[in-house]
């Protein structure tokens, strides 16, 4: 039985209402059901808003982040007055105000195997707004698990895609990137940069496949995927069939229940802080900055060429990480080394490929150029 | 020859071309062709035993070629090979 609409929700949602696809029963159906936001960054920004709006009756918002200056450049359902103020907060706020008629439920807690089916089982629907791999293929794999569409998105720098994975009626997100990229090699959004604008676009087709599949109209995008790019305005579109390999929702899965993402997808631990290359590994800004008075270690930065434009040490060594394995032959093993990114991240993969090839004289900047930037010398920016 | 499209994460490697000829009786004999042309492409399509990466896929035309049975499978010239890395931004 879906519930009614008050005289009040009339006139909210009348411009739903005077579209023959929509109409009352649908406005009613979006009533009565729920989608569950993992991230409420610059995806989750506009998914979240248009959901809301549109009349979905509960919404659910994931994420353990708070809101950074940096991210108001394209999280646009935060604000300046919320930097500091946990996202999902700052998002109810929005949300609330935006539309105080709908249920939004809050999880200020990681997404992980310990929580994702005890989350996720209570929403319709599952849209994937995350920044990373392991929830990706978490969310993926909780969806073919409980039986659920997983509206996907995902952004870097001018590129967009967008599809709906569900594996009742076509293929899932394993089928078509059964594994992900070794760690390091696909930067997120606050390595490699993203034109803010690009969520908005992907963001807000997100919602349109949610919004199409919880009334059952139009075509969705199940068994396609929308390759979008900013620069030259393409809508292009490619065929996904389900993987008949698939190791979660194929014929033979051997993949049956939750496993651990981050050894999936050879990323650090929860317990290993961010931009840190572990213990004994790391040097912090200050230590370097006695380090270079005293005996000049080489430096090599692995950041892209551009970025040394905003900021940069003198004499350090320029090979972007991506082709630091082709030109290790121009770094000596035997001279001690400390390697440095924009915030440590990369760097520590620098490390570790370094190590794994020999290098044993090499050291990690904690926190990249940003942590000599806030300790060491002032004069150069953050970003 | 058919036409190479690179997807934009990659053309910084490519002096910003996202698409070009390449010679090539296959798709993978066309991604290995662009990957010989621009060199700084090959550490991001192919791992270290020369084979390509797991998270890469590669459509000809619109269809995967894994639907085509494979990387294999022959181009003509007017085809179109896209090579469609996982990306994960939010």
């Amino acid at each position: 039985m879906l519930p009614n609409l008050n005289h009040e929700e009339i006139l909210r949602y009348s411009r739903h209402l005077l579209i023959p696809e929509v109409g009352l029963e649908g406005q009613r159906k979006l009533k009565a059901s729920s989608a569950l936001v993992i991230g409420t960054g610059g995806l989750g920004s506009p998914v979240s808003l248009y959901l809301a709006a549109a009349g979905i009756g509960r919404v659910g918002l994931v994420d353990h982040d708070v809101v950074d200056q940096s991210n108001l450049q394209r999280q646009v359902i935060h604000g300046t007055s919320t930097i500091g103020k946990l996202k999902v907060e700052s998002a109810r706020e929005k949300l609330s105000d935006l539309n105080p008629d709908i249920q939004v439920d809050v999880y200020n807690e990681p997404y992980t195997s310990a929580n994702a089916m005890r989350i996720a089982q209570e929403y319709d629907i599952l849209i994937d707004c995350t920044d990373n791999f392991p929830t990706r293929y978490l969310t993926n794999d909780v969806c073919v698990f409980l039986g659920k569409p997983n509206i996907y998105g995902s952004i870097f720098r001018f590129d967009g895609q967008v599809s709906v994975f569900y594996a009742k009626e076509g293929p899932c997100y394993r089928c078509l990137f059964p594994e992900p990229p070794p760690p390091g090699l696909v930067p997120s959004c606050a390595e490699g940069g993203v034109l803010g604008i690009l969520p908005g676009t992907i963001g807000t087709l997100q919602a349109t496949e949610a919004l199409k599949m919880l009334l059952g109209i139009g075509e969705p995008l199940i068994g396609k995927l929308l390759l979008y790019n900013a620069l030259d305005m393409s809508f292009d579109f490619v065929k996904l069939k389900k993987n008949p390999n698939c190791r979660v929702c194929g014929p033979n899965a051997d993949i049956r229940d939750l496993i651990d993402y981050e050894e999936f997808c050879g990323v650090p631990g929860r317990d290993q802080e961010e931009g840190s290359a572990g213990a004994g590994w790391d040097v912090t800004a200050a230590e370097l900055a006695e380090r270079v008075q005293r005996d000049h270690p080489k430096l090599l930065d692995v950041r892209e060429p551009h970025e040394l434009e905003i900021s940069a040490l003198p004499n350090a060594l320029n090979i972007p990480l991506g082709q630091l394995a082709g030109r290790l032959s121009e770094l000596d093993s035997a001279e001690e080394m400390v390697i440095f990114c924009k915030a440590g991240t990369r760097s520590a993969r620098a490390l570790e490929l370094l190590v794994g090839a020999g290098f044993r004289k090499v050291k990690n900047l904690k926190g990249g150029i940003n942590a000599w930037a806030r300790d060491v010398d002032g004069s150069l920016p953050v970003y | 020859m058919p036409t190479i499209r690179i997807p934009s994460p990659m053309q910084y490697y490519t002096e910003k071309q996202a698409e070009f000829k390449v010679p090539g009786k296959t798709v993978l004999d066309a991604v290995r062709s662009a990957a010989e042309k621009f060199p700084a492409l090959k550490f991001h399509l192919f791992d270290g035993n020369d084979k390509l990466r797991r998270h890469i896929n590669l459509f000809l035309n619109d269809v995967n070629v894994r639907d085509l049975g494979g990387p294999d499978v022959p181009v003509t010239d007017g085809d179109v090979v896209r090579i469609l890395p996982s990306i994960t931004g939010g």
